[in-house]
């Protein structure tokens, strides 16, 4: 079984940590807590390929995050469907970090349950196809795709 | 035709020729074909170092002596850009040294006095086996419990070695996070020179080996020793140099035995040992005090005990088997007589049984009270019963061979003397002073009188060797003349009072009256001669006159206290010159025996 570093990219509170809780532990909490530095979770995909995760933060911090993400192979972007300006902020993390432009990768569009506040335009959907091949619309409080959301970047390891 | 061949070349090739005139002056200037090549070089480069790799190896000379020219030629400058690449190394290997020192000074300190180390060097002596193998048998105070061989890029976990079962965290995330701490660290600290290597929790210690490709972290449980982290670097070299090339493959992770089976070999399954590190001599002292009280109370306990022991066999009619203390009260078990005497023994509580006792106190006193006659003494010795003494009582003592003990009586008692005969018979053989009275009472003869001191010494010696009781309180012994004279002669009567006598004198008076009725008995007597004497104060009539009186008042009181005054003689020491101080101790009345 090969183990693979995935890394959960994006602003504070777009839902990073739910999303792995959702995925590893089939568990949402309602309650927002901030993750310090980084938080490591485990996951079997299927018999070949085990997940190692990285729930990293601090990406509103200049550069802090950049030691975390040496030797990934591969990353989830997650940006908050209610939150368009989330989506700069993942632009600002690939420009300034180019050497993780050929990872594998997908973009997980989070708090899809959350229709009314949704502020989703096309010109988000041009910035999310540029940032990553593949993308996603996802609910960490639901659990919709999110299971998906990580077999699809698993599949790229293959 | 070479003119034409000229032409016809030219309008062929005017323009190759052009270029390749401006080719060959390129190629003559040196500085115009540097800029030119300079534009395509990293590109050429590239294409070259792709199709030839070896190309780079012309780019890295490895010829030590380009360093040695370098340094030769500028050492300070090499040194400078050395010095911030090694510092760090250096100072790390310093600090380590220091560390591994102290700890084995600390060691041998511990180990080289210790109560313990002296019975390990006992047992290295008995079974020969080295000390030194003894000691780290015993001394052993940490166990490695797993180790981590971590691809350092990444944070995986490459192999692992160690109980699974005793992580808290699965051995893939524990080895990430081990990653992301060290990146931490490093971040925070901004440090390019090292990373996080050890960390404690407890009793848990974490060491992090950092290689080149990979980092080795180990977890250790207790204290590890300095020797160890020089054999867990060894370790970590060893895995680089021996599976490498193995590890650039990810399907060989996880799944190498022979890395595996190295990590494993320095797992250190000996089991710490679980007693805690006390200081011993406390409780040595505490022990020693505990032992010392123990032993002084056990002591002052027996003592009790054996001295009881002492009065218990002292007491007749008592056969003790057991004796114990409770508290301040003994408890006896035995034997013991009814007749015996446990006055003296009020602390003692007996839990005895009745018995004859064959002790000789007690056969006498169990024969007394059926003799009960305090006139007949009763002696016993080796089952004999012996009496003795004066008596009228004439029974038949045969029948005290009943008391256990008593094999043979023998009666000695004999009937009681008549004192006064014998008495008589004494007086008449040995006359004594005329003064003397001899009289029996109750069995004891009762002497009374007067007599003279010098005869009663003699006298009294005959009446002790032949009365067994003499009672002489009541005889009163006389001096001899010269001491009953010189008695008298100083003993003046001082008189203060010229109208009557006090007390004192009247005293005084009476113990001369006394001498003079015992001179006048027992030595022939003297005609007591009077003295009134004076101070001599005032005028020489005055201290007569005054005399007079006091002479008078005298011999008034020896008249009245039956003096016969013809036979004394009364004189006045008359003044010879008068005196102007008053001195009381020179008036009065003196007397004297003529």
């Amino acid at each position: 079984m090969l183990s693979k570093k995935i890394c959960m990219v994006g602003r504070f509170g777009v839902g990073k940590t739910s999303l792995v809780d959702r995925y590893v532990k089939n568990h949402f909490s309602e309650k927002y807590h901030t993750t310090v530095g980084v938080s490591i979770s485990t996951k079997i995909v299927d018999e070949h390929i085990k997940l190692i995760i990285w729930d990293i933060a601090g990406f509103e911090q200049e550069n802090h995050y950049v030691p975390y993400l040496r030797g990934t192979h591969g990353l989830i972007y997650v940006t908050d469907a209610t939150n368009p300006s989330s989506v700069d902020t993942l632009l600002t993390i690939q420009k300034t970090n180019p050497q993780i432009a050929d990872v594998p990768s997908i973009c997980f569009i989070n708090k899809k349950d959350l229709i009314e506040e949704r502020q989703w335009q096309s010109q988000q959907d041009d910035h999310i196809k540029s940032i990553s091949k593949q993308s996603i619309w996802t609910s960490a409080k639901t659990g919709e795709d999110v299971e998906k959301g990580f077999i699809l970047l698993s599949q790229q390891f293959k | 035709m070479s003119t034409e061949y000229e032409k016809l070349k030219t309008l062929l090739f005017k323009d190759e020729m052009a270029d390749l005139s401006a080719f060959r002056q390129l190629l003559n200037d040196d500085d115009a074909l540097a800029k030119k090549l300079s534009q395509v070089l990293n590109q050429a480069s590239d294409l070259t170092l792709k199709s030839d790799p070896r190309f780079k190896e012309k780019f890295t000379p490895s010829n030590p002596e380009i360093y040695l020219s370098a340094l030769k030629k500028d050492p300070k400058g090499l040194m400078a850009l050395l010095t911030p690449i090694i510092s760090p190394a250096i100072r790390s290997a310093v600090l380590q040294t220091m560390r591994r020192f102290i700890s084995e000074v600390n060691n041998k300190l511990e180990m080289g006095f210790s109560f313990k180390a002296l019975k390990w060097r006992w047992q290295a002596f008995r079974t020969g086996v080295p000390f030194s193998e003894i000691l780290f048998e015993n001394t052993i105070q940490y166990q490695v419990q797993q180790l981590l061989l971590i691809e350092k890029e990444t944070g995986l976990l490459v192999e692992y070695a160690g109980m699974e079962e005793s992580l808290a965290q699965d051995k893939e995330a524990m080895s990430a996070m081990l990653t992301a701490i060290q990146d931490f660290v490093s971040d925070s600290l901004s440090s390019d020179t090292g990373t996080l290597s050890a960390a404690e929790l407890g009793d848990d210690v974490l060491w992090v080996f950092p290689g080149s490709e990979y980092n080795l972290a180990v977890l250790i449980k207790g204290a590890p020793s300095g020797r160890l982290r020089d054999q867990l670097a060894d370790l970590l070299s060893q895995i680089h140099i021996k599976y490498a090339q193995d590890f650039k493959d990810q399907n060989t992770w996880n799944n190498h035995l022979a890395a595996r089976h190295d990590l494993s070999e320095h797992l250190i399954q000996k089991d710490i040992q679980t007693e805690k590190h006390i200081t011993l001599w406390p409780w040595l002292l505490i022990s020693v005090l505990l032992l010392s009280w123990l032993a002084f109370h056990h002591y002052q306990k027996q003592q009790k005990i054996d001295h009881m022991w002492q009065q218990i066999n002292a007491t007749p009619g008592l056969a003790i088997d057991h004796l114990e203390l409770a508290g301040d009260q003994f408890l006896a078990t035995g034997f013991k007589d009814p007749l015996t005497d446990v006055s003296l023994l009020q602390s003692v509580q007996f839990n005895t049984q009745a018995f004859y006792s064959m002790d000789e106190a007690l056969i006498i006193q169990r024969a007394a009270s059926y003799v009960n006659d305090p006139s007949i003494k009763l002696n016993f010795s080796q089952g004999t019963l012996t009496l003795n003494g004066q008596t009228n009582n004439k029974s038949d003592w045969s029948v005290l061979k009943l008391i256990p003990g008593i094999s043979k009586v023998l009666d000695l008692t004999q009937k009681p003397v008549d004192l006064t005969d014998l008495l008589t018979q004494f007086l008449t053989k040995n006359p004594p002073d005329e003064h003397l009275s001899f009289e029996v009472k109750a069995q004891q003869i009762w002497v009374t009188g007067e007599t003279l001191a010098s005869d009663w010494e003699s006298y009294q010696d005959l009446l002790q060797n032949a009365f067994t009781s003499i009672n002489t309180d009541a005889v009163e012994l006389i001096p001899s003349r010269s001491s009953l004279i010189h008695s008298i002669s100083n003993q003046p009567v001082l008189i203060k009072n010229l109208s009557q006598l006090d007390s004192t004198n009247k005293a005084q008076l009476q113990q001369i009256i006394t001498w003079n009725h015992q001179l006048t008995k027992f030595h022939g007597g003297g005609v007591l001669t009077l003295h009134a004497k004076s101070d001599c104060q005032g005028s020489i009539e005055e201290s007569i006159e005054n005399n007079q009186r006091r002479l008078a008042m005298v011999q008034a009181y020896l008249q009245q206290s039956g003096v016969d005054t013809q036979q004394t003689q009364a004189l006045i020491d008359s003044c010879e010159s008068i005196t102007e101080t008053v001195d009381p101790n020179k008036i009065g009345v003196w007397f004297e025996i003529k």
